[in-house]
């Protein structure tokens, strides 16, 4: 079916990051801007007529970073710094740092010394997000950011309106949720791995482009039948799940992704715009009113009643917490997600992971146990 | 017949069962994956049993190795498996405590023996029996012999570090400043038990506690992790071989309409 082939050329792109987002600066003309994780306004980068371009790490080699980072800090900064000190994003004309936990703070303040030739644009993003001063502290970090991006400007910019960057934006946010609503009747179709390299494909290309492939990948899958699937169904929540072999574990062991709370895929997109104000204000919003991102501040937790709803919603049998390693913030999220969990029968797996996992011998245990433990 | 085979990180192990459900043999070789290990322990048990392999009716592979063993009907976890033996031998047991090569695991059972709950060690070696084998080296003594050395110690020192590492750097700093190798043995031991102890009371441990896997051969770890899980642990005969017998048992229950 030829938007299936849509489907295995989203995939393409998302197993080969580098190779897409060439192709994508190249296509598109425009300059790239790195956006750092977790959560940044990137419809202002693209406004401004450059190329958002996700920079979630990649590798687990470091050497040169280790001058800056210590090897127990969070794998994705220290494979940003490396790779910008590697000249790896000399391609970019900065990169959007927010200020969300604080390895992001340190290595915010650590890329300018380490990558002087890449400017940074650093985004502070509220600890209190309820009260009506965070709403305005974002907007002057909006301006900011714009003054910060003029400074980087080239011919080559393509500026766009603001209301008509949020309105592409708001197209791909809707698609992606459509996507995730498609999945679970298409689990044999749209494994572990194939869901996820969909999703993770959006960082690396025009986020109008992505979107008008995904809507054929939509259009496809609604057109197939309901599958019928034997397997597990889980919601994987976390940073991210991004190692090749454990998403090749999970399809090894007959899960099936139904959802999930990562910050890498659907906490981009799952949180809905406030009706009212400018494109500026429905930004600021949702930095405001996501939820289930473990460093942004919620004093009431509601992270693990979030999951319990989607597993239940979902038909699912269970969640793995991806726990990345050396995440303190996961860390001090993951005991009371689980008691949440265990108070609404949700079981709950707890697996460690990194970008790349050398060995999963011990994690197929450790989930193949989990599923035997509840018959499944 | 039905043959549970356990590969573990450093040792092999075969359980033979016969149709009434009785040990017919058990067999331990001290290699592991990726070596001859698995064929060694099999070829020992059908010479002990007097069998061909063609007398084996289903055939249960669990431990580490499991996914690489072409001979199975099934791979099952040794979760699941350790907690199957040793219920069988011991049907009262509700936490099982298995101190392996490369793993560390504390099962929680419930009343009738499916398992509740389970933890494994994930950070490191610290607590498994790589980190008795790191300390035995360093101590001069076989694996076999820290356990006696470990009893003669008066008074336990101190090992604070978890990481195997660091822990055999601050053994070495104990021996150069001349403690007796008895205390320091006595002191890796009781490091191992509570560490081990620390994650079964994180499954939260329910009496009949049971000791299984390659760590149970040492008197002096079973008694230490006894104390730190504040009651004694129960003897379970030949524990290397329960993952074994586990998978066995899963073989029987198979196989038996086969």
């Amino acid at each position: 079916m030829k938007n299936l082939e849509v489907l295995q050329e989203l995939v393409y792109a998302g197993q080969h990051p580098e190779e897409t987002i060439q192709k994508s600066l190249q296509e598109s003309g425009k300059p790239g801007v790195g956006c750092f994780p977790l959560i940044v306004p990137e419809e202002l980068v693209y406004a401004a007529g450059f190329l958002p371009v996700g920079l979630w790490g990649g590798i687990s080699t470091f050497q040169q970073s280790n001058r800056y980072i210590q090897s127990f800090a969070c794998s994705i900064m220290r494979a940003n710094l490396e790779l910008g000190m590697t000249g790896k994003y000399d391609g970019l004309k900065a990169v959007l740092i927010p200020s969300e936990c604080d390895t992001l703070k340190c290595v915010c303040e650590n890329f300018k010394v380490a990558v002087p030739k890449l400017p940074v644009i650093g985004i502070t993003i509220p600890h209190n997000r309820t009260i009506q001063a965070a709403h305005q502290h974002l907007l002057e970090e909006f301006d900011y950011i714009n003054a910060a991006l003029e400074k980087v400007r080239t011919p080559d910019c393509k500026p766009l309106g603001m209301e008509d960057t949020f309105a592409i934006y708001e197209d791909w946010r809707k698609t992606a949720r459509e996507f995730t609503d498609l999945v679970p009747d298409h689990l044999n179709t749209i494994t572990p791995k194939i869901r996820h390299s969909v999703l993770k494909a959006a960082w690396f290309m025009d986020k109008k482009v992505y979107t008008e492939k995904l809507k054929a990948v939509n259009a496809a899958l609604r057109d197939l039948p309901k599958e019928e699937f034997t397997g597990t169904r889980l919601v994987l929540t976390g940073i991210m799940l991004d190692a090749e072999n454990v998403l090749d574990l999970l399809e090894e062991l007959h899960v099936g992704v139904v959802d999930d709370l990562l910050c890498h895929e659907s906490l981009q997109f799952r949180t809905l715009a406030r009706e009212g104000g400018s494109a500026r204000d429905k930004i600021a919003g949702r930095i405001l009113d996501v939820k289930g991102v473990s460093p942004l501040y919620e004093p009431m937790k509601p992270r693990g009643d979030l999951l319990a709803d989607v597993a239940q919603q979902r038909g699912a049998a269970g969640v793995l917490f991806c726990l990345l390693k050396f995440c303190d913030p996961e860390a001090f999220d993951q005991p009371l997600v689980q008691k949440d969990l265990e108070r609404r029968g949700v079981p709950m797996l707890s697996i460690e992971n990194d970008q790349l996992v050398e060995s999963v011998g011990q994690l197929r245990t450790r989930i193949q146990g989990f599923l035997e433990l509840r018959g499944l | 017949m039905f043959l549970g085979i356990d590969i573990g990180s450093s040792s092999s192990k075969v359980v033979i069962l016969s149709p009434q459900r009785e040990i017919v043999t058990a067999q331990v070789v001290n290699l592991g994956t990726g070596t001859r290990g698995a064929a060694q322990a099999l070829e020992l048990a059908y010479t002990a049993a007097k069998l061909q392999p063609e007398a084996i009716r289903r055939t249960v592979a669990t431990g580490y190795g499991r996914m690489t063993f072409s001979g199975a009907d099934k791979q099952i976890t040794e979760i699941s498996c350790h907690a199957k033996g040793a219920r069988f031998l011991a049907p009262g047991l509700r936490t099982i405590i298995d101190v392996g090569g490369q793993d560390t695991k504390a099962i929680r059972l419930s009343p009738t023996g499916l398992v509740d709950n389970f933890v494994m060690n994930d950070k490191c070696a610290a607590g498994t029996g790589r980190f008795l084998e790191v300390m035995s080296r360093v101590l001069g003594c076989t694996l076999e012999e820290l356990s006696g050395l470990a009893e003669a110690g008066t008074e336990p020192v101190s090992i604070s570090n978890l990481c195997t590492v660091f822990a055999e750097s601050e053994v070495i700093s104990h021996l150069a400043a001349g403690v007796p190798l008895e205390n320091v043995a006595a002191g890796a031991i009781r490091s191992v038990a509570l560490r081990v102890g620390g994650m079964a009371q994180r499954v939260g441990v329910e009496p009949e506690v049971g000791m299984t896997g390659g760590g149970a051969l040492n008197a002096a770890l079973v008694e230490a992790i006894g104390e730190a899980v504040g009651c004694p642990l129960r003897p379970l005969p030949q524990p290397q071989t329960i993952g074994a017998l586990g998978a066995a048992l899963f073989a029987w229950e198979m196989g038996r309409g086969a």
